[in-house]
């Protein structure tokens, strides 16, 4: 169902068949003044809905009863294509796969992740600019020149001084475009499209990172796909952030594109004002004095971003190290999958 | 409203596959005749991933039908129809007794990994035995053992390994052997790998037949190191075609009666092949590559007869025909089994299964129907029978194509390399 037609019958209003719709107006002052005027309409029309709705959920708050429940709007994620691959947390196979595959030493603490960052062989300086920055943010990273080795050599470079996962950015006019994340010594390796990044000096009020180790937050990897590549994400950062640093590293997946944040937070204890403090007195009339002194304790969270930010787009994921071709590919992206905007795969 | 792309699968006609997987789970999947979507109906082993399964093979109807090669060089053979182990052989001790060359039998005690692997059918001569071949390219005859205790690993069960020994030979000196097959009649084995050509032996004198000759070098005078990834036989009658995939995305096929170097020689994709089967008609295989492609070949003119669509998503690396019905089940790292129809290519259904799956069969046992019959009695049977028919008709309606008839013309007999051995033979 359309929203207008939705809205139509949720209004009881219908056009009739000789109104003529602002859109067939030829005049454009006069079109623009229609459609103006139908668009003030229908805000009004929303707000009041808003107020009754509020009204309404105010006076069964009162009288002791449960509020209709609010609809939720629909969005592309919560009308996903239905999967079964989404890995279910009482899985025991799953289990048993986390426990056996390349980065269960990780996991278990073996090893503390030693990483390898270098580029394509001629880079410019937005790259270079880029790489510093990872080299700020993952702990125990080392920048090599690329030279003109072969991503084999530097395999088996990385191998050899025990380093636990490469990291390659390419660039294309200039601008980095590709990255590329081999776990080593036996893969896999994971090739993302870079997209939309922007340097910490370009936006605005950034913070500058500690050296303490951050924090790493994985969101929405749901699928079985998906699973693998947050474990592989989480493989190039060490295990034991320091929480007194309070820095935190996220990659957040959204619709299959995982964009990744970096910040610092503080808590403060903040004094209210006193205005913020009234509508609860209003409510609570019993002893609007406590209220007040407990509402100038309150905690409040500050967060500060410090960049870089880019989002990362999965094209495939190959099994074993880098060899592009005679590779064998876990997941590659074809054009034939995209049958649908809500069929997501991570 | 929410585009619904994700269509309904048409539906299997009832079959019986099993499947092993990278964690060392076999598992078995059943669409029956009421219930047309395949499900997981048991999963046998405990997850451990030395157990990894990299081989498997299966024969007809008997209780120990089915022989899996593990990670570990262990290998056992099983009852495809409840999962009971009957007997687990050992190709590490089939090394340690060697009185070869110590150096050898080391290099197998280290790297003891089965790359190929075929189970004798009850009614050949070598009747309840393994053929194994190590990547090293040692191969061994075992009899299977059907044993009460199971996993015992005392000093006298390595005493009567020597017993269960029947045949062993070496195939290569060096490389790394990737594949074996054994023709229909189990009279013939082939072997190849990375840095093995092709060779063809005979199992009941262990000698060497025929072996292929390397290919040329290319127009660049650039040589390529041999890669066979995947072999098999053309057709049930004859042990002399053999069709070849290579880790340089090319399919040969080779002729053992006329020449060393292949008859027919075409590219598939990009990626290195890592799957072929053949079809019953003897003119058609299927080809499965590591990027995710899935095709039919005819091999009498080297064209592609289509590739097969839904949802490849990785490296495709077992391919399965069903020994009757126009089905092709594949698997690969995607985690997912496939169902095809053999006749026109849609995909018939999608079954995940949680793990990277090495290698699928289809068993024809009929389990379904005992079950099946006890239950209900033979109604089922006589649905089933309709649905094949039906099947069968879609077949001979597609064959009536123009696009299949231009197969059957005088193009044919041209291009056709079978019928120009022939006259020489």
């Amino acid at each position: 169902m359309g929203k207008r037609k939705r809205l139509e019958e949720e209004d009881g209003h219908k056009p009739l068949a000789g109104d003529i719709l602002p859109s067939q107006i030829k005049n454009k002052q006069k079109r623009s003044e229609a459609s103006a005027k139908v668009k003030l309409e229908k805000k009004k029309a929303k707000k009041q809905r808003i107020e009754s709705r509020n009204k309404a959920e105010k006076q069964a708050f009162e009288l002791g009863e449960i509020p209709l429940p609010r609809k939720i709007p629909r969005t592309i994620e919560n009308t996903r294509e239905v999967d079964e691959t989404i890995a279910q947390p009482d899985d025991d196979e799953l289990h048993a796969d986390d426990g056996a595959d390349e980065f269960s030493a990780h996991f278990r603490r073996e090893h503390t992740p030693k990483l390898l960052i270098t580029a394509c062989q001629k880079c410019f300086s937005r790259t270079r600019k880029f790489i510093r920055e990872l080299l700020n943010i993952i702990p125990n990273a080392h920048y090599y020149k690329r030279g003109s080795y072969t991503l084999k050599q530097i395999v088996k470079y990385a191998k050899n001084r025990e380093f636990t996962s490469l990291i390659v950015v390419h660039e294309n006019q200039r601008e980095p475009n590709d990255l590329l994340i081999v776990s080593l010594p036996e893969g896999p390796t994971a090739h993302f499209r870079l997209s939309n990044l922007v340097l910490s000096k370009e936006i605005k009020n950034h913070g500058r990172a500690t050296r303490h180790l951050p924090e790493l937050i994985l969101n929405n990897f749901t699928t079985r796909l998906g699973h693998r590549i947050g474990r592989l994400l989480a493989s190039i950062f060490p295990q034991d952030p320091n929480f007194h640093g309070r820095r935190a590293v996220t990659f957040h997946n959204q619709r299959d594109f995982i964009f990744f944040r970096h910040h610092r937070y503080i808590f403060e204890s903040k004094e209210l004002k006193e205005q913020s403090s009234k509508p609860l007195s209003k409510t609570d009339a019993v002893a609007p004095k406590k209220k007040l002194t407990a509402a100038k304790q309150a905690v409040i969270a500050r967060l500060q971003e410090c960049g870089p930010r880019f989002t990362l787009k999965l094209t495939s994921l190959q099994n074993g190290t880098f060899n592009s071709k005679y590779g064998e590919y876990e997941w590659i992206h074809k054009p034939d999958m995209d049958t649908s905007r809500r069929r997501f795969f991570l | 409203m929410p585009r619904a792309s994700c269509a309904d699968f048409p539906g299997c006609p009832p079959f019986r596959a099993i499947c092993g997987d990278a964690l060392g789970f076999i598992k078995v999947i059943e669409a029956q005749a009421e219930k047309p979507v395949p499900q997981v109906v048991a999963r046998w082993g405990e997850p451990s991933p030395g157990d990894s399964i990299t081989c498997m093979s299966f024969t007809g109807n008997s209780s120990c039908g089915l022989a899996v090669a593990r990670k570990t060089g262990v290998v056992d053979v099983l009852d495809p129809g409840n999962g009971v182990v009957h007997s687990r052989l050992h190709t590490t001790m089939m090394s340690t007794n060697s009185s070869c060359e110590a150096s050898l039998s080391d290099k197998v005690a280290d790297n003891p990994v089965v790359g190929g692997l075929h189970l004798f059918k009850e009614t050949s001569s070598w009747s309840k035995a393994v053929l194994t071949c190590t990547q090293t390219g040692q191969v061994a005859l075992q009899s299977v053992k059907l044993e009460k205790e199971l996993y015992q690993l005392d000093s006298e069960v390595w005493e009567d390994e020597k017993d269960y020994l029947r045949a062993k030979w070496t195939v290569c000196k060096s490389g790394e052997v990737l594949c074996s097959k054994v023709d229909s009649h189990e009279r013939y084995a082939l072997f190849g790998g990375r840095g093995v050509e092709l060779n063809l032996w005979d199992i009941e004198n262990q000698s060497k037949l025929w072996d292929a000759k390397s290919p040329r070098r290319d127009n660049l005078g650039i040589y390529l190191q041999t890669w066979v990834t995947a072999a098999v036989f053309m057709s049930k009658d004859d042990h002399r075609k053999v069709v070849v995939g290579s880790g340089h995305h090319q399919l040969r096929l080779y002729d053992v009666g006329a020449q060393r170097r292949p008859v027919l020689t075409f590219d598939f994709g990009e990626s290195p092949i890592r799957a072929l089967a053949e079809d019953l008609d003897g003119n058609t295989v299927y080809v499965g590559n590591g990027s995710g492609n899935l095709a039919s070949f005819d091999m009498r003119i080297g064209k592609m007869l289509g590739g097969f669509k839904g949802k490849c998503a990785g490296s495709i690396r077992s391919i399965s025909r069903h020994p009757e019905l126009p089905l092709l089940a594949s698997c690969g790292l995607d985690r997912y089994l496939r169902i095809h129809n053999t006749v026109s290519r849609q995909l018939l259904a999608l079954v995940f299964l949680k793990q990277q799956l090495g290698s699928v069969t289809f068993d024809n046992n009929d389990y379904s129907q005992l079950s099946l019959s006890m239950k209900k009695g033979s109604d089922q049977a006589g649905d089933e029978d309709g649905f094949i028919e039906d099947l069968e008709m879609q077949e001979v309606q597609d064959r009536s194509k123009p696009k299949r008839k231009r197969l059957t013309g005088k193009r044919q007999s041209r291009h056709d390399p079978f019928l120009k051995t022939s006259k020489k033979n």
